[in-house]
């Protein structure tokens, strides 16, 4: 059987005795054979049958080959972040400072609201005395709360780097243990999948600030866990368990939530559109599953999304058109910033900066997923995912079609939503993000089909080929390190503790001249100890008008230091 | 108010202003301090 995606290697729950196999039993593209599959019952996210299965090593095997997976990932990780290890308390990693900044400062504030037990999704402590709504920037609660003994031993500059660093090797290897497990039997082929959707440039030009973006480490269960609802069986559990996934992601990150919601949706119109009768059967079991997981998502969620859509600070959108943050079409066979074959201006023009290029597959990888689209093109699960992919990457390229770097007036497939609620809020170039697992979860299984056919003649050639393609395609895309840069110290007096000794519970500390990320280093050096002006964060335009904006407009004394500092103005002051 | 003692540009010139708003500043450890309460609403 398959479901209603991912064609996998899993079985229905069947009574004892059935054994209907798992995966789509039609003969592989390019062979009369039927594709093998698997023969145990192992339940999703239970060790699979890979160690039952005949002719294959033992589990002790296995568990050495996993460990082996997740030292690679985490080596990778620290290969990409090593110029932030080397100082991580006087190094900014990646270029993005500021949103580093910003991430440093929420670790800093989770640490402070758990240890003082003060809300985690609003506070006055960042841009007093208005506040920030927390919810309507980046969330990190659960990490936050997660990291929060680190935060407080070592400081928030060295949690974030321990959290960019394992959402790469984390995000790799979930994607490789819920593939070897469930869609595919060729652990390769899920390494090499694992190791697409966490290393290809998404995710590291992400690693630019973005932890809230990495963190995908729970996103493989949640997709698999929709798939394994449809299955029917234990449905009350099964939608709980799908609640207690998504839950936990919305507080790591509702964003990342929101993309694979729609990543999930897309693959349940793909099958429904490829094989209507049996989506319409697995809709029995899905729906009921989805609205006990709904329930428990909504009393967990409900007072967070009303902070999120209706509380103090919240905003409606975000600043600037949606084609600000879009990519271009060219941009899928250019190659990344921080990749082998990409370099300072390699992805200029084709991104909005050098922390959205979730694309930047490079030409060899684009025609590698082409043919192995084609030479899969019989099987649901290679459909599936190519039209998940194509309808992904048409979104990011936003409102209108591209030429070259150059924007032109027709509209293209993203101006039909662009103004539905949350879409408004959506940085366009991220739906890169969902067409990245697409081709992740292909290259595993294109991987596992080859794999499935090398001990026949004409097998082994085509998969020495095969093999020799996808390392053609992933060679150019590895990333390298990302850059560091030095920070402006934190005086003494904050890192010391010495402020505790003028700085009254509750009350500000104005760094002088006012500077909204000053502040957040200063803050986040103290955990959060003092309230600080300004900041960097989105907010309403003014209290009246909910639209999304960067920051606040500075206060005249503010506006005064910083004239001051830039030797704009001299040192004169007079009565107000 | 804390004006560091290091790294601001045109620290003198922030001094004098911040002297000139506050009254005279309190220095603590690297940094100027101007206790700014009687000033805000």
């Amino acid at each position: 059987m398959t479901a209603p995606a991912p064609e996998t290697r899993d079985r229905e729950p069947v009574p004892a005795g059935g054994a209907e196999a798992a995966g789509d039993d039609s003969p592989a593209p390019g062979s009369s054979t039927p594709r093998p599959t698997a023969t145990a019952t192992a339940a999703p996210g239970e060790p699979g049958p890979d160690a039952a299965s005949e002719g294959r090593p033992g589990g002790g095997r296995w568990r050495r080959v996993d460990a082996l997976v997740a030292l690679i990932f985490l080596a990778g990780a620290f290969w990409v972040t090593a110029r932030g290890w080397r100082d991580y308390d006087g190094r900014l990693l990646g270029s993005r400072p500021n949103d580093q900044g910003f991430n440093e400062w929420m670790l800093a504030y989770a640490a402070h609201a758990v240890s003082h037990l003060e809300n985690p999704f609003f506070t006055t402590l960042q841009n007093a005395p208005s506040g920030v709504n927390l919810m309507t920037n980046v969330g990190l609660q659960l990490p936050g709360l997660v990291l929060t003994p680190v935060t407080l031993l070592f400081g928030a500059s060295f949690s974030y780097l321990l959290f960019i660093t394992l959402n790469l090797a984390g995000t790799g290897y979930a994607w490789y243990h819920v593939l070897s497990r469930h869609v595919v039997d060729s652990r390769g082929a899920a390494f090499v999948g694992g190791l697409f959707c966490a290393f290809a440039p998404a995710l590291v030009s992400h690693s630019n600030g973005h932890p809230h973006i990495t963190a995908q480490w729970l996103v493989p269960f949640i997709v698999w866990r929709v798939i394994a609802l449809s299955r029917g069986g234990r449905v009350v559990r099964d939608g709980l368990v799908l609640g207690g996934l998504v839950v936990a992601q919305f507080f790591i990150s509702l964003e990342i939530l929101f993309l694979t919601a729609l990543g999930c949706l897309m693959l349940v119109l793909a099958y429904v559109a490829f094989r209507p009768r049996d989506a319409v059967r697995r809709l029995r079991p899905l729906l009921p599953g989805l609205a006990i997981t709904a329930a428990l998502v909504s009393l967990a969620a409900a007072y967070p999304l009303w902070m999120q859509f209706a509380g103090p600070q919240h905003r409606v959108g975000h600043p600037g058109t949606p084609d600000i943050y879009a990519l271009k079409l060219g941009s899928y066979v250019k190659f990344a910033t921080q990749s082998v074959a990409g370099g300072p201006t390699s992805a200029v023009g084709w991104a909005p900066n050098t922390t959205e290029q979730a694309s930047f597959y490079g030409w060899p990888m684009l025609v590698v997923a082409l043919g192995a689209l084609w030479w899969l093109r019989r099987e649901i699960t290679a459909r599936v995912l190519g039209a998940v992919g194509l309808v992904s990457a048409l979104f990011s390229i936003g409102t209108t079609w591209t030429s070259g770097t150059r924007r032109t007036d027709v509209p293209a497939p993203f101006a039909l939503v662009q103004n539905l609620p949350v879409f408004d809020s959506v940085v366009v170039s991220r739906f890169a993000l969902i067409t990245t697992v697409a081709l992740g979860v292909l290259l595993a299984v294109a991987g596992d089909r080859l794999a499935a056919h090398r001990d026949q003649p004409s097998g082994r050639l085509a998969a020495r080929v095969g093999a020799v393609a996808v390392a053609a395609a992933l060679l150019p895309i590895l990333p390298v390190p990302l850059e560091a840069r030095g920070r402006n110290p934190v005086p003494d007096f904050v890192t010391s503790g010495a402020w505790r000794d003028h700085v009254a519970p509750g009350r500000t500390l104005v760094p002088a001249p006012v500077n909204g990320m000053t502040s957040l280093y200063w803050s986040s050096a103290a955990v959060a100890g003092f309230a600080v002006p300004e900041g960097y964060f989105l907010a309403p335009v003014s209290a009246t008008d909910a639209t999304g904006r960067w920051g606040v407009d500075p206060q005249p004394t503010a506006k005064l230091l910083t004239a001051v500092s830039l030797g704009q103005r001299d040192t004169a002051v007079g009565p107000a | 108010m804390a004006l560091p003692d290091r790294g601001a540009r045109r620290h003198d010139d922030l001094k004098t202003v911040l002297d000139a708003l506050y009254g005279p500043g309190q220095r603590v450890d690297d940094v100027w301090l101007w206790d700014v309460r009687p000033f805000t609403r």
